[in-house]
């Protein structure tokens, strides 16, 4: 077994250039579970934690970039431009696992895990976010729902890294909302969750960003709901609809923890309570 | 293939010899840190915390070559330098089957110095969502959050 650790960013492309075949690994809080139970077996790895640690910071246009190596505990403690620019992104990192997972648990691992109930990615869907991704041959920018093709899948090839992930400034004024239900708060994965950001200017929606996470093989954009609330005035008759069309448009499937149709319940109401308080 | 890690444990500078991919809660254990505890093994149940420089972690979660430099905590150093916390945890009864304690000492004694800089009170609500990471099947959690909150208490007055 080989276990590189390169030190600098010219390091890691060359090395996974060389060892297409090799596991990334970051935080391990993904990896060590799956080496327990099996599903990694006599794996070769390259470690990332040797490398330069980067900050996040904005660019011209107001985006925030994150590096992929970010912990979810360092979003989660905020900072005050995270927390009123993008709080989506905030909770969802709250919510990921317990204190000590959060401390390793990497951004870009949670992406390229790719769980379909990844938190961190639930919370960042409504920002239209785009991953960067690296390799010898230079860097390429995929929106994050191109990049995430199924459960446990991406579009990211054998020798590329996931360096970066860029989220636009949302409109000023937008309201957000992340929901997520499980048996308990720590450690659980999500039955259901949503994230949802709205902007309402004189009655109307004029913007509407709306993910759900565990109800489908990616993280879902409701595009439906998007579209039939659109440039809608919201009214009771007009939640209780939006809230009809999520029960039908996410797909979820019966599992140890949680049934479709409870699923669906919960995306319903999750949407109704949030756009009741929205139209407050 | 063996390589060396340099690390310092519980304030003593050690240099280990692993093999490659070694876990650092294997690599503890082999060199005499008994006292963490492997649980779940899979990163749940917080019986294996330690303090990764300053910050807690499950050491089932990570490789021993990642740590390379760093400062790591366990229970042990916490047993001899924070006496009040462990007598308020065994006053509290706070203490039945023991396997989660060293995880839990370990991310108390985090949670208490993280207070005793920002100098505020610690609400229950702040305990809880700062162990939520470390199960317990014995005591249901109430006297190690109320020994908890004493132990702050009583570090407060102090200060």
């Amino acid at each position: 077994m080989a276990f590189l650790r390169p030190q600098s960013r010219e390091e890691l492309l060359n090395a996974i250039h060389e060892h297409p075949g090799y596991i990334m690994v970051a935080g391990a809080t993904d990896v060590w579970p799956k080496i327990r139970r099996g599903a990694i077996k006599d794996a070769d790895f390259i470690d990332l934690t040797a490398m330069p640690r980067l900050e996040p910071y904005c660019d011209a246009q107001g985006a925030l970039h994150l590096p992929g190596s970010i912990t979810a505990g360092r979003i989660a403690a905020g900072g005050d431009k995270m927390c009123k620019k993008w709080p989506l992104l905030v909770e969802g990192a709250r919510h990921v696992g317990s204190p000590q997972i959060r401390n390793r648990a990497t951004i870009a691992g949670n992406i390229c895990t790719a769980s379909p109930c990844a938190d961190m990615t639930t919370g960042l869907t409504p920002y239209n976010p785009e991953v960067k991704l690296s390799s010898l041959a230079g860097s390429r920018q995929l929106p994050l729902r191109e990049f995430l093709t199924g459960p446990g899948r991406t579009a990211r090839a054998a020798d590329e890294w996931l360096e970066e992930v860029i989220l636009p400034l949302p409109p000023e004024g937008v309201f957000s909302k992340f929901c997520k239900t499980g048996r308990r708060n720590a450690l659980i994965i999500a039955v259901a969750s949503m994230a949802l950001n709205i902007l309402i200017k004189k009655g109307k929606i004029e913007h509407i960003a709306l993910a759900f996470g565990s109800v489908a093989p990616t993280v879902l954009r409701a595009q439906k709901v998007e579209e039939f609330l659109l440039g809608k005035e919201l009214s009771a008759a007009i939640i209780e609809e939006a809230a009809a069309i999520a029960y039908n448009e996410v797909k979820p499937i019966n599992d140890q923890r949680a049934t479709a149709e409870y699923r669906r319940q919960v995306c319903r109401d999750f949407l109704a309570a949030a756009l009741e308080e929205a139209a407050q | 293939m063996k390589v060396d890690v340099h690390v310092t444990v519980n304030g003593r500078p050690t240099i280990w010899q692993v093999e490659d991919g070694e876990r650092l809660l294997d690599t503890l254990r082999k060199n005499g840190h008994t006292e963490v505890k492997e649980g779940c093994g899979g990163g749940e149940c917080g019986a294996c915390t330690v303090a990764l420089n300053g910050e807690i972690i499950c050491s089932c979660c990570a490789f021993t070559q990642q740590v390379e430099g760093a400062d790591i905590v366990t229970a042990a150093w916490v047993a001899e330098h924070n006496p009040a916390l462990i007598d308020s945890l065994v006053n509290h009864n706070a203490v039945q089957c023991g396997f989660c304690t060293p995880g839990v000492v370990v991310a108390a004694d985090n949670l208490l110095k993280k207070c005793t800089c920002n100098r505020h009170k610690l609400g229950t609500k702040e305990i809880k969502d700062n162990m939520e990471g470390n199960i317990c099947r014995c005591t249901g959690y109430i006297k190690i959050i109320e020994a908890i909150a004493a132990a702050a208490e009583e570090e407060r007055h102090e200060v």
